[in-house]
């Protein structure tokens, strides 16, 4: 009788552990992720390197024909509000990065170079280190520098 | 269309291209370069104040080439809202969610819409 007991207590427990297991998804994540199927291709080794843009000889005059140069101090000018992309390279070829702001003031820290037609100066906020990108000069002017600059 | 979903994900670096089956039977192919031009991160976007559920009409239009900004390095679902994409210029803030996905689909019958 006690035997008989003890067996079915034991099937019991078997059973409702069993029903547990079966109800929860090993992993909930995979769960969600296999509402679909996502694939990627791997492509070949060999790439291509960024063309449409030039970087100057020592022979170039390294500030141009409106007195931009390394060091200088420019505002972005002529958007008509809409500001001036800078972006990660020296042509429109390459992503924007940030908005800059007409009338924002930007220090020049390289260039310049020739890209699409325009000539790029990378500029930094000398407020924000992480507003930096290259700009069309076209956009540029030149302002004297800013006295409180930290 | 706040329900569609994609049924399945293929990214195709040889072709640069990324296919997205949704669950309305719906194809799109997205070039890897419309992909990094509609970057959602608020970062590409110009700042949170220009943060939109939505796609600008502009990236288009974007022609950005074969370059390191539009190479796909990595991409990985996010939960089961979107995906999120590394580019090879180390690029990985854009996280796309599938409404902004579907609204960024450059064929022609979206693209009237």
């Amino acid at each position: 009788m006690l035997a008989g007991s003890v067996g079915l207590t034991a099937m019991l427990c078997f059973l409702c552990f069993g029903v547990f297991w079966l109800a929860v998804p090993s992993n909930p994540a995979e769960t969600d992720n296999a509402a679909f199927i996502f694939t990627v291709i791997p492509a070949p080794t060999l790439t291509a390197t960024p063309e449409g843009y030039l970087t100057p000889t020592p022979t170039q005059a390294l500030v141009s024909a409106d007195g931009i140069a390394v060091g200088a101090y420019v505002q972005i000018f002529g958007t008509e509000g809409q500001g001036l992309r800078l972006r990660s390279g020296p042509s429109t070829d390459f992503p924007p990065l940030f908005l800059g702001l007409e009338a924002e003031v930007f220090k020049v820290e390289d260039g310049p170079k020739l890209g699409n037609t325009y000539t790029w100066w990378y500029l930094v906020a000398p407020y924000d280190k992480t507003r930096s990108g290259w700009a069309a000069s076209t956009y540029l002017s030149l302002v004297e520098a800013p006295t409180d600059v930290p | 269309m706040n329900d569609v979903r994609p049924v399945q994900i293929r990214a195709n670096k040889s072709e640069r291209i990324l296919g997205i089956e949704w669950s309305d039977g719906h194809s799109s192919r997205y070039p890897f370069e419309l992909l990094r031009a509609g970057c959602p991160c608020a970062s590409c976007r110009g700042g949170h104040e220009n943060m939109r559920a939505e796609p600008d009409e502009e990236v288009f239009s974007v022609k950005l080439g074969d370059v390191p900004e539009t190479r796909l390095r990595k991409i990985e679902a996010v939960g089961a809202y979107a995906v999120s994409v590394e580019w090879e210029d180390g690029h990985h803030y854009g996280i796309y969610n599938w409404h902004y996905l579907r609204a960024l689909c450059p064929c022609e019958a979206c693209r009237q819409k």
